[in-house]
């Protein structure tokens, strides 16, 4: 038992960490949000340089995952990285690796995958209509569950041959799209009968993934709510001193230290393949999306009017923690979910 | 991040699931809380539990050998834990002697006071009560009043501590003082260690609103205490208590946590005793409950690394803010649930012989012991965040 990470963990958290303090500073949040695509698909490269595409494991990917959070890193990290990549490894589970999990892992392709609905399969070709996909707009392939005659298979389609209409989003940095699909030329991905595991996996892994992303958004919530109560002053003296202020930062860290324990031992939970792995991701995706909802929500009660504005950083953070909480079930579907494992 | 048994680890668990199992009473943990309700039973059934223990080696385990303890490392601690929470084993009785007074003893002990007094806290054969709070001194424990004069080798003491838990049975107590008046607050305080057999100590048990008087008041007239049972410096009174403050939120909290287990897997039967257990309300509420009582469960294991390294954290206040939070919540729910029948003690109506009433009073006190709420809300904002005093 090592309830520790190890210094390899320690070492990629504080080179990320280096590496977003100056690249992925609120500035360039606001220049990617702004943009077309609310992508910042060179920091993705960047960061596949840096070598989060192609980690060693879950731990390491939810310790990227908790620092991209904490920077709000606008780049599709979570959903290549956290949801597809657990997919594709499932797809093929001990032969060759599929080739778009290679791509990815070598920064060159970014897949996501559909989670709302599935297309069919007729010779080949791809047929559908599959409503909010996670970051489609911004992928270079699209993996998609479909029915091929009667089973459900899992195909990959490049994102060129789709139709993809863009909704904007309260993040603006993770937009959801429909993907149409008018006969698409399709790949089969992995085994033939591997799709309900891949999408399995990618429910269970993406659980804690986000999970992990939404630990690092509350963390910077609560950083940036305690900076602010010890220099504001209000009745001539640090709003931190008023226990109506210290006391719900309190709560804020009871609410995060709970979160980020369930986020690390779901990580290893899920990539150790441990007998409670989906219990400890419910749990995981339960505590999380409800603690960070509530630190960034505290973080702008904390800031009072200028945490309101449009110029101020909180509401971007608000914005990622609802977008985390409402992906891949909510906390009440997971309580739903942990009801049901705990043996009720 | 690993918490896979290593191989010696895994036969450590062997052999402590292996002797839980044979020295638990037949049948103990088919039910889901085997505690009796009856006070005294459940005080003499906790009492053999800690000599079991103790000449099982088990006691003290991570404590180093020469102090009589099993200089096992704090991992097989926790694995030790585990298993005992996995089969519902009891606590032991001298919680205040194994939690509390121990670690202080170790920290802050001269060699003579660590070999007289840590081998018969492990065994159970002297049980330790605490002596902090007073009437006057509850959450500001800074301001507390009992005195301490030195009269050559021994100090005279007067006054009255209150809410002393497990005074009734007590050998020793420790015991905060002030001996000198004149000094600033913190610093005219000095660490005793008290024979609660002095004829200067009169324990007088003290009711609580469930009825039980578990815990006492607890009065000091011309008691004296040899001047050699002072742990650390006269004047170090205030650093001294604070180590034992931490190993009660942090270290104890270990043991809390297993009781919370035991709460929630009593409550799941109840729901289905009442035939709620299908409700998605009801499914909803206990899932939650699940998710903070394992949430608990991770952070003091997360707390360990910290406790290798050292004294336990000021974090340790943030497990004792969820415990005492899951633990009211789960015992309220249950009232709830009850109904009507959440008043019913006795009789063909009850459920589990009044158990639930007992629990929901007792857990008032929760969120009072140990540091209440809004102080321990307070060392989470100026110690672990760093926010300004909020005095």
């Amino acid at each position: 038992m090592q309830v520790a990470f190890s210094e390899d963990q320690q070492a990629l958290r504080a080179g990320l960490r280096e590496l977003l303090e100056d690249r992925c500073t609120p500035a360039h949040v606001r220049r990617a949000m702004g943009s077309a695509t609310g992508s910042d698909l060179e920091l993705y490269r960047l960061l596949a340089d840096f070598g989060v595409t192609d980690l060693p494991g879950f731990v390491e990917v939810g310790v990227v995952l908790e620092e991209c959070g904490r920077a709000l890193v606008p780049a599709p990290v979570v959903s290549a990285v956290g949801i597809c990549g657990p997919a594709l490894e499932a797809a093929s589970p001990d032969g060759e690796p599929d080739e778009l999990l290679v791509a990815l892992r070598e920064g060159r392709a970014i897949p996501v995958v559909a989670l709302e609905g599935e297309g069919t399969l007729e010779a080949g070709r791809v047929r559908g209509v599959l409503p909010l996909v996670a970051e489609a707009h911004v992928a270079t392939h699209l993996v998609l569950p479909v029915i091929d005659g009667e089973a459900l298979s899992l195909v990959a389609v490049e994102a060129g041959q789709a139709q993809i209409e863009v909704a904007q989003t309260m993040d603006a940095t993770r937009r959801l799209s429909t993907v149409t699909l008018d006969g698409a030329p399709a790949r089969v991905v992995g085994r033939p009968d591997s799709a309900p595991a891949a999408l399995g996996a990618a429910q269970l892994f993406g659980a804690v993934a986000l999970a992990s992303e939404l630990v690092g958004v509350a963390q910077a919530t609560l950083d940036m709510a305690v900076a602010y109560a010890r220099l504001r002053e209000q009745f001539g003296r640090p709003i931190g001193s008023y226990q109506a202020i210290s006391h719900r930062c309190a709560d804020m860290f009871v609410a995060l230290e709970s979160a980020r324990s369930h986020a690390y031992y779901a990580a290893w939970a899920v990539t150790a393949g441990a007998a409670d792995a989906e219990l400890a991701a419910a749990r995981a995706k339960a505590a999380a999306s409800d603690a960070a909802v509530f630190c960034a929500e505290s973080s702008i009660q904390v800031h009072g009017g200028i945490g309101f504005t449009w110029e101020h950083d909180a509401h971007l953070y608000l914005k990622r923690a609802r977008a985390g909480a409402g992906a891949l079930g909510t906390a009440a579907a997971h309580r739903r979910r942990i009801a049901d494992l705990m043996g009720v | 991040m690993d918490f896979t048994d290593t191989p010696t680890e895994a036969a450590f668990r062997d052999e402590v699931r292996a002797w839980l199992h044979d020295h638990l009473p037949a049948g103990w943990d088919e039910h889901p809380d085997p505690r009796p309700s009856d006070r005294r039973q459940a005080e003499e059934l906790r009492r053999w539990w800690q000599r079991e223990l103790y000449d099982g080696g088990w006691l003290g385990l991570s404590w180093p050998a020469e102090y009589g303890g099993g200089g096992a490392t704090l991992v097989e601690q926790v694995i030790f834990n585990e298993e005992a929470a996995l089969v519902r084993a009891p606590e032991p009785l001298n919680v205040i002697g194994l939690y509390m007074a121990g670690p202080t003893i170790i920290a802050w002990g001269t060699p003579e006071q660590k070999a007289r007094y840590l081998q018969p806290l492990l065994s159970g054969e002297e049980i330790w009560c605490q002596g902090f709070s007073e009437p006057g001194s509850g959450s500001d424990l800074g301001s507390l009043r009992t005195r301490a004069v030195r009269e050559g080798d021994t100090y005279l003491v007067n006054g009255q501590k209150v809410w002393t838990s497990y005074a009734h049975l007590a050998s020793f107590c420790i015991l905060v003082t002030r001996t000198d008046a004149g000094a600033a607050k913190h610093a005219g305080l000095t660490y005793l260690i008290a024979d609660m057999h002095d004829p200067g100590v009169e324990v007088r048990p003290l009711v609580q609103i469930t009825g039980d008087p578990e815990f006492n008041e607890t009065f000091f007239t011309d008691a004296r205490v040899p001047l050699e049972n002072r742990l650390g410096e006269e004047g170090d009174g205030w650093k001294v208590a604070m180590t034992t403050l931490l190993h009660e939120r942090g270290t104890m909290a270990f043991g809390l946590q297993v009781g919370s287990r035991m709460t929630l897997d009593a409550l799941v039967t109840l729901a289905r005793k009442l035939g709620r257990a299908d409700d998605p309300v009801v499914r909803d509420r206990l899932a939650g409950f699940h998710l903070e009582v394992e949430g608990l469960r991770i952070t003091n294991l997360r707390a360990l690394a910290k406790l290798m390294a050292g004294a336990p954290g000021p974090e340790g206040s943030a497990s004792k803010l969820v415990w005492e939070r899951v633990q009211q919540a789960m015992t309220e729910y249950a009232i709830e649930l009850l109904g009507t029948a959440g008043q019913v003690l006795d009789g063909p109506s009850a459920f589990d012989d009044g158990r639930w009433q007992y629990l929901y009073l007792r857990g008032r006190g929760h969120s009072i012991e140990a540091g209440t709420t809004e102080v321990l809300k307070n060392i989470v904002a100026e110690r672990v965040l760093g926010l300004p005093r909020s005095r």
